[in-house]
């Protein structure tokens, strides 16, 4: 490719990253307000296909959703909440167009495909092309319920002493210690 | 001990601030028999029943570790270096205002105990390279003091505080008397390795910090918790709470007053000495004033000096002890945000076990005795830290489900983090000044600060940057990012300066025990007495200093 042409590239994609935060920003202004109580269960369905059961707890045994609740009402930008609670619909609508079911009802191959498509959307292929996304619109409805998913898992009870592994109080610190198959990362450092 | 309730106004000395230095002063004052009123602008918290959140687990905070956005709008300042569990122990910025004429960032802990309750607890002492700068390179004044003069109270003050290190026998980092040192895990070990292999002259060892590894005097050891800002319940390291406060409690001579804001030093004309302070009740706002033959201020460097321009009369028409001009002027603090960060692929085979509540040093290499010739003057140690990757890192690998769980749950590799803490020279711009129109709750006008780095110090953040890099490169590392972030002063929470020590009366603050030139009976031993600023955290040596000038002080003004 040339250089003209990749430089036309980078702006058409530059023009197409802003003119669509400028529509979807726009846009969202008309949308009336949305419940978060609505959606507790789906999130619920989320947050286990995100940190499945497997050897050891996943996201719904480790009880995540107190956590995710208070995080999202205390800590996201009023802007970040309507990206999530967006998401949340549009992902529901997926859901009932695809396969007539709320996410909560559909299979475990329903759910990871819906959530596939929402985790495609989320990113470019580009570190460059991502970080003007980030600074335009911020982060998207899958990397937010992915990270608070995560967060709430890894600082529970349940999530650090089985998922992770979690030590109160250490006494000694020993520097370095052979890793053990299956040794899990400690939760806290 | 007795605390509010005292029946009497006048003391043998007055100490106000209960931080890092004043606790000192409490103790050594008390330990030589003088009746000391403590004073505290803040509430009291007590040895191990005030450190609410230290024995809280992870899941034990509802909102986890997080800010909310509540506090990001409250506390604007104070947030960048606070979470829930230790949000109690800093100000609220709405209470405490202040002026920024260039961005400043002022954190500060109102409290019993200051800022030596969530201090980073390093200690590192000073040598000649460091007292001697300021007269090789003309800049500022002379420090009044030498190596010789302080080492036998760093000697004394390491004795009680207790500080685990590794004795490396440097000339610009002279060993301590210390404890038996925390270890080096494996990647930071190859990272040493690899920088002696490279750049003979270099070192890194394990950081000096006032961490016990052993018990003492009563206190520790630390159990490798790393929650120390919380309060530690163990005593495992030093604070004024765990450790110079008891210890002046006992002698019976102490007398504590909290929610104290002291906003005047009274001069005595006649007598050519400061007769006592006025305290504004924090709560009530009684105006109460307290009389003593000796007063320390330890208020932190830009609360005493800001008291000390605020303490006029005629005498002193531009503030107490102001003879010089220089009160206020040549602020400084250490600039630490640049560096960088790195990847290594090998020793997948090991990990580590606790919690180590520091992390390495290299020492400084720059413009040590005319070795080499750098673009800079003066120079910076490298803190830093290596450990595996946790699920912090390792949560923005793409994928979900099971294979991402296993990612997420399993030790990632090995990476390495280290930042420059570079010395800042004294400029007379950069200030402090009382603003003329706004006044605080009590009545104190408020603070305005000047400040901004120079061509000195972002000459040396880019040198601390490509180093970094280099470093790590050498050392096989992959995926490297350096970083300078450009952060504002007050950002590394070492302001230094304002009220120097010197020979000279017509260019400095303080003689070299500490002492107001102009009012015998006045000792400044926090950060606003530093004629420079080194690359050395400060705190070890403001112990020393403060223990050395209260000698001085028993000896010659207590009659």
């Amino acid at each position: 490719m040339t250089r003209r042409s990749a430089i036309l590239v980078v702006v058409c994609m530059l023009f197409a990253i802003i003119s669509g935060s400028i529509g979807s920003i726009l846009y969202r202004r008309k949308w009336k307000p949305i419940n978060l109580k609505k959606y507790i269960d789906t999130l619920t369905e989320i947050a286990e296909i995100i940190i499945p059961e497997t050897f050891t707890p996943g996201a719904k045994r480790a009880g995540v959703m107190p956590y995710i609740i208070t995080a999202i009402e205390l800590n996201l930008t009023p802007f970040n909440k309507r990206t999530l609670l967006l998401g949340l619909e549009d992902l529901e609508n997926r859901c009932y167009d695809r396969y007539s079911l709320s996410f909560s009802h559909c299979s475990v191959e329903q759910k990871i495909a819906a959530l596939r498509h929402f985790e495609a959307k989320s990113n470019f292929n580009n570190i460059f092309l991502n970080k003007i996304k980030h600074k335009l619109i911020g982060p998207s409805f899958f990397e937010l319920v992915k990270d608070l998913t995560v967060t709430a898992y890894c600082t529970s009870k349940i999530g650090a002493t089985q998922g992770l592994a979690y030590d109160h109080v250490p006494v000694d610190y020993v520097a370095c210690t052979p890793l053990m198959r299956g040794q899990r990362s400690w939760a806290t450092s | 001990m007795n605390i509010l309730s005292s029946t009497t106004n006048t003391y043998d000395a007055i100490v106000v601030g209960s931080g890092i230095s004043g606790g000192w002063a409490a103790m050594e004052l008390c330990k030589k028999g003088l009746k000391t009123l403590l004073l505290e602008r803040g509430r009291n918290v007590e040895h191990v029943k005030g450190y609410h959140t230290a024995d809280l687990a992870p899941w034990e905070f509802e909102n986890g570790l997080n800010n909310t956005r509540e506090d990001i709008i409250n506390d604007p300042i104070q947030c960048q270096v606070y979470n829930p569990a230790t949000k109690e122990f800093f100000v609220r910025d709405r209470d405490h205002p202040y002026i920024q004429e260039k961005p400043f960032n002022w954190f500060r802990g109102y409290q019993v105990g200051g800022r030596s309750l969530t201090w980073g607890r390093q200690c590192y002492r000073w040598s000649d390279l460091d007292f001697e700068a300021n007269l090789k390179d003309g800049v500022g004044v002379d420090w009044p003091i030498r190596y010789k003069d302080l080492a036998p109270w760093y000697d004394y003050v390491e004795s009680f505080v207790g500080i685990s290190g590794k004795t490396e026998n440097l000339n610009q980092l002279p060993d301590g008397k210390f404890l038996p040192p925390m270890e080096l895990n494996c990647i930071e070990k190859h990272l040493a390795d690899s920088i002696k292999k490279n750049e003979e002259k270099r070192i890194l060892t394990i950081a000096r910090v006032a961490n016990l590894t052993k018990g003492w005097t009563g206190r520790g050891p630390c159990l490798n918790r790393n929650l120390c800002q919380r309060g530690c319940p163990y005593g495992g390291y030093f604070s004024t709470n765990s450790s110079t406060l008891p210890h002046a409690i006992s002698t019976g001579n102490l007398t504590l007053r909290p929610f104290s804001v002291v906003t005047e030093v009274f001069y005595d004309d006649k007598n050519n000495r400061a007769s006592g302070v006025l305290v504004v009740d924090a709560i009530t706002n009684e105006e109460i004033e307290f009389k003593s033959k000796i007063i320390f201020l330890n208020a932190s460097t830009i609360n005493t000096t800001a008291l000390l321009l605020n303490s006029k009369s005629e005498r002193f028409p531009n503030g107490l002890g102001n003879d010089s001009g220089q009160l206020g002027h040549n602020l400084m603090d250490h600039h630490s945000s640049a560096g960088a960060s790195g990847v290594h692929d090998g020793f997948q085979d090991k990990y580590y076990k606790g919690r180590r509540p520091c992390g390495f040093l290299i020492a400084r290499y720059r413009n040590l005795d005319g070795q080499d010739e750098s673009s800079f003057l003066r120079g910076y140690n490298i803190q830093g830290r290596g450990e595996r990757q946790s699920w912090l890192s390792r949560k923005t690998t793409n994928g979900f489900g099971k294979d991402f769980k296993k990612v997420l749950t399993t030790p990632g590799p090995w990476q390495v983090w280290m930042g420059g803490w570079g010395e800042c020279l004294p400029y007379y711009e950069n200030r402090i000044s009382l603003s003329n129109k706004e006044l605080d709750k009590w009545g104190m006008p408020l603070i305005k600060i000047d400040f901004s780095f120079k061509e000195n110090e972002r000459l040396m953040m880019e040198d601390i940057r490509e180093t970094s890099e280099q470093m790590l490169k050498l050392a096989g590392f992959d995926n490297i990012s350096s970083f300078n972030y450009q952060k504002p002063g007050g950002s590394t929470i070492h302001e230094m300066g304002t009220a120097r020590m010197g020979k000279d009366p017509e260019t400095s603050v303080l003689n070299s025990f500490n002492q107001m030139h102009g009012v015998r009976n006045v000792f400044i031993t926090d950060g606003s007495c530093m004629t420079s600023s080194a690359c050395q955290n400060p705190s070890l040596t403001y112990m020393a200093l403060t223990a050395r000038a209260c000698e001085y002080a028993v000896r010659h003004c207590f009659i």
